[in-house]
């Protein structure tokens, strides 16, 4: 194969792939969930470090529902119904948004971006309990 | 029989995978090609001083001529599909005779010269200089392949190692390395118009004789004409035909369907030759040369149509490569099929009821075919796909009452070659020809252990030489090879006019 | 590890992934156009179809969809191949379908239908492979025709398979940010800063190994994947008795010179 047109094509192609690029640029979106109600702690923003939370969350809730309803043990920090209590939060209308449509609810927006299903809502309420008391003995 | 200094394989009691022995079939390959026979077909008189440049540049050279060569060379992934498949491979065990090494034997060499990855790390992608030894393997192993394309069926990619030993056969003619029977074989087909050296009086005397045979044996006169202008057939037949047994017996059943047919035909003595072995050797200026005769012929003969004899390779070439290489034949008769196949006009007859058959007349014989890998893999018949499977079995099945086919893997587009096809059918690679005839030989013998079959037939010339020379080897008659054209003259009820 | 350090080393790699995203899809994209251009141009003088084969265009293209799609020849051949082959390539191309919620947002609709398969599609991808190597390892005819580059070639695939079906199973990733960070590739916004890589030690493996693959793939035997619509025993139509096929070069045989 001869080297310079190989480079050659290399040059054409490349200039045509950023030309077509830059013609579909676009702002580059990444999912912003809504705040939380309070902080966790002084020191912890949520039950554990935001980089933690955010590679293992799937895995806590998942060990704590094994936790409580295998073994009988349950505890709060990982608890679901805590989380949404504290991350779903109303709108100006004072309205929940949906966990089935759009990307404003606190789970969807990361999920519906990462194309990742969540069946923890086909169970569990997707927005805050009235009562704070979520363990009942 | 000749005494053998090497083992017939024997016969596996059931299908395994070879066992590789390596370099079993290692040695200098067949005869080289004369001086003489090199010039008469253009290429160098011996190995050249500068052979390593001018077969690097041959190569590329080839590489920016033929699609196939590339792609294959780049394609192959090793999956080792093919590793089985090649009859010298079982036959020998040898494991360059795997179809995927031997064409490892150019594709390290052409990763080496033509690719970053060999250039710059030859190691890790099995990358090689061209040196001697290669150029010797190259020699020796890509004249252990009988360029039947068995392989290119279960290669994934449809890698065809018949081409790439082509190509490598040609570049070892380029620099002085050819191989006699080839090379000696075209020559004598430029000077003398075939490939058995038959000179015209000759060929003229021996179909005067067959002419008399027929008419001993049946009454009748049948003719064998030579060179009649404005005859409406010429038949182009391999020169075997004319005095080799079994394929003489052929050439009398096709006198015989002509003469039935009522059709007018002529031989010719300037094509008296209807094989090619400029395929052979990869040489596409020589596979015209070769092919210009019978376009020639055909002209000068003022012929409307031309017939091919029963012979593989030069069924390939005309149905696969004549228009390509010596095309159009717009002189001749736009109503048949050009060329045209023995076994399609004869098929063509019985179909129209013109033939008086008799199968009786073969009831003591019990028959197989054979497929010809040339024929069943580089050629078609009567405008179907697979009508070159049909066709021959319908003219068995015409004239013989016992027709029973050998197993369904070694028949049809998976047929094994006879083991001396691809210009390997010449003395000195004996050992190579009874060793790749094992698998052939393992399927004749469960359909004669099964069926009590009597006689295999074929429609290829090599095929039936082969046969005759390697059956014996196997504990089969030499005789039990025959061409599919004498069950039909056998069966066919020629009345006294 | 201080703020400072961290975000020094966020930028590092970075930077360093996005210019080797850059350099391997110019190569990849560049190298096998080039093959292609290559192959396309290259002329098939003589009709070698593998008989029988189809008398028409329509017909061909079955056959080479037959080839690309199930591996038809493959199968006739040996079916152990062909089952490792086809669980490779096939959970490959499922997995493939599942990067691509990565490069689109919105993420096309088919591919979230897609998506939560592909994850056990990275297990049946990492069986045949596996089944290939130790193919390629055990049978003494394939050992044979292997060179260093088939072994190496099969370990890359599997340092590339082990490492997703990880960060899917077992150590999770920060694929939110991920995400940005390949969009930000995409659309050239990557030096700005705003998207900067997760840095797990197992992503980065995983994508070292996936751009050495795109570099090594025009030069490679990789090059089966455009080879196989290229080869003329697959793709000529069985007409040469009807239709004169000549190459320009064997033409030039033909005039006369004077």
């Amino acid at each position: 194969m001869k080297l310079h047109s190989l480079l050659n094509t290399l040059a054409k192609i490349s200039i045509g792939l950023l030309l077509s690029l830059a013609v579909s640029a676009q702002s580059i979106t990444i999912p912003h969930p809504p705040k939380a109600k309070k902080d966790f702690s002084d020191t912890e923003k949520c039950v554990a470090p935001i980089d933690i939370i955010r590679r293992n969350h799937a895995s806590f809730l998942q060990h704590q529902r094994n936790d409580t309803m295998r073994r009988g043990i349950r505890t709060t920090k990982h608890s679901l119904v805590n989380c949404i209590n504290c991350h779903v939060t109303q709108d100006s209308d004072g309205n929940y948004p949906n966990i089935k449509e759009g990307s404003e609810h606190f789970c969807r927006s990361c999920h519906t971006y990462a194309a990742v299903n969540i069946d923890c809502f086909q169970c569990h309420a997707s927005i805050p309990t009235e009562s704070d008391i979520s363990i009942i003995p | 029989m000749a005494k053998a200094n090497f083992e017939t394989p024997a016969f596996r009691p059931y299908p395994v995978i070879p066992i590789i022995k390596k370099d079993v079939m290692r040695g200098p390959g067949p005869y080289l090609a004369k001086p003489d026979m090199q010039r008469d077909l253009g290429f160098p008189e011996e190995l050249v001083d500068d052979w390593h440049d001018k077969a690097i540049a041959k190569m590329g050279d080839l590489l920016g001529k033929y699609r196939s060569l590339r792609v294959y060379l780049d394609s192959c992934v090793k999956c080792g599909a093919c590793t089985d498949k090649c009859h010298y491979m079982i036959g020998t065990n040898d494991p360059k005779n795997m179809p995927v090494a031997r064409q490892d034997l150019l594709r390290n060499v052409y990763r080496r010269y033509f690719t970053w990855p060999g250039k710059l790390f030859p190691k890790l992608v099995g990358a090689q200089d061209l040196t001697k030894d290669v150029l010797d393997d190259w020699y020796n192993y890509y004249h252990q392949c009988s360029q039947c394309r068995r392989c290119s069926v279960f290669c994934p990619y449809g890698i065809d190692t018949a081409d790439i030993s082509m190509a490598a056969r040609e570049i070892l003619d380029v620099v002085g390395k050819g191989q006699k029977y080839c090379n000696e074989i075209i020559a004598k087909v430029y000077k003398i118009g075939n490939n058995l050296g038959l000179p015209d009086k000759a060929l003229r005397n021996t179909v005067e004789g067959l002419e008399e045979d027929i008419k001993d044996e049946t009454g009748v006169d049948v003719r064998l004409p030579v060179d009649v202008e404005g005859a409406d057939v010429l038949l182009v037949t391999p020169s075997a035909d004319f005095f080799a047994e079994p394929h003489i017996d052929g050439l009398i059943g096709y006198a015989k369907v002509f003469h039935q047919a009522g059709i007018s035909w002529t031989l010719s003595s300037h094509a008296s030759e209807a094989a090619n072995f400029g395929m052979f050797i990869g040489s596409y200026e020589n596979m015209q040369r070769v092919s210009l005769r019978v376009q020639k012929a055909a002209r000068d003969l003022k012929v409307k149509r031309l017939v091919f004899g029963e012979c593989g390779h030069a069924w390939r070439v005309a149905y696969s490569f004549l228009n390509t290489l010596v095309g159009p034949f717009d002189f001749l008769d736009q109503r048949y099929p050009i060329p045209q196949h023995i076994c399609e006009f004869t098929y063509d007859l019985i179909q129209k009821g013109a033939l008086t058959l008799d199968k009786s007349r073969n009831d003591h014989r019990r028959l197989t075919f054979h497929d010809s890998c040339n024929v069943a893999r580089g050629s078609s018949m009567g405008g179907v796909p697979g009508g070159q499977f049909t066709i021959p079995r319908e003219l068995i099945k015409a004239s013989c009452n016992y027709f029973y086919d050998m197993p369904s893997d070694t028949i049809c587009d998976q047929t094994y070659c006879c083991g001396g096809g691809g210009g390997l059918l010449t003395d000195d690679l004996m050992e190579l020809r009874v060793k790749g005839a094992l698998p052939r030989m393992e399927a004749l013998k469960s359909v004669v252990d099964n069926h009590g079959v009597t006689h295999m037939a074929s429609i290829c010339a090599i095929c039936k030489t082969q046969f005759s020379k390697v059956m014996p080897y196997y504990g089969f008659e030499m005789d039990q090879i025959i061409s599919v054209h004498q069950l039909i003259g056998d069966a066919i009820v020629l009345s006294p006019e | 590890m201080g703020e400072v350090e961290k975000d020094t080393l966020m930028g590092f790699w970075t930077a360093f992934f996005a210019i080797s995203f850059y350099l391997a899809t110019l190569l990849f994209v560049g190298g096998v156009i080039y093959r292609i251009y290559q192959y396309a141009t290259t002329p098939a003088p003589l009709k070698v179809p593998t008989m029988p084969a189809p008398m028409t265009q329509k017909g061909v293209i079955v056959r080479v969809l037959s080839e690309v799609v199930l591996f038809r020849s493959l199968f006739r051949s040996n079916k152990w191949i062909w089952l490792l082959g086809m669980m490779f390539h096939g959970a490959l191309l499922l997995v493939i379908v599942r990067h691509l919620r990565y490069f689109t947002e919105p993420v096309w609709s088919w591919v979230a239908l897609a998506q939560p398969f592909g994850k056990y599609g990275g297990l049946v991808m990492l069986l045949g492979l596996l089944g290939l190597l130790g193919r390629r390892i055990v049978i003494e005819r394939i050992r044979y025709i292997s060179n260093p580059s088939d072994y190496l070639m099969l370990i890359l695939l599997l340092v590339i398979g082990t490492s997703g079906a990880l960060m899917s199973f077992v150590t999770h990733i920060d694929i939110i940010h991920f995400k940005a960070f390949m969009l930000s590739v995409m659309y050239l916004d990557v030096f700005s800063g705003q998207y900067p890589i997760p840095i797990d030690t197992i992503l980065l493996v995983h994508l070292a190994s996936v751009i050495v693959l795109m570099i090594i793939f025009p030069f490679s035997k990789l090059l089966h994947a455009p080879g196989v619509f290229f080869s003329p025993s697959r793709n000529q139509v069985d007409n040469s008795r009807e239709k004169r096929h000549v190459a320009p070069w064997a033409l030039e045989l033909e005039t006369p010179k004077n």
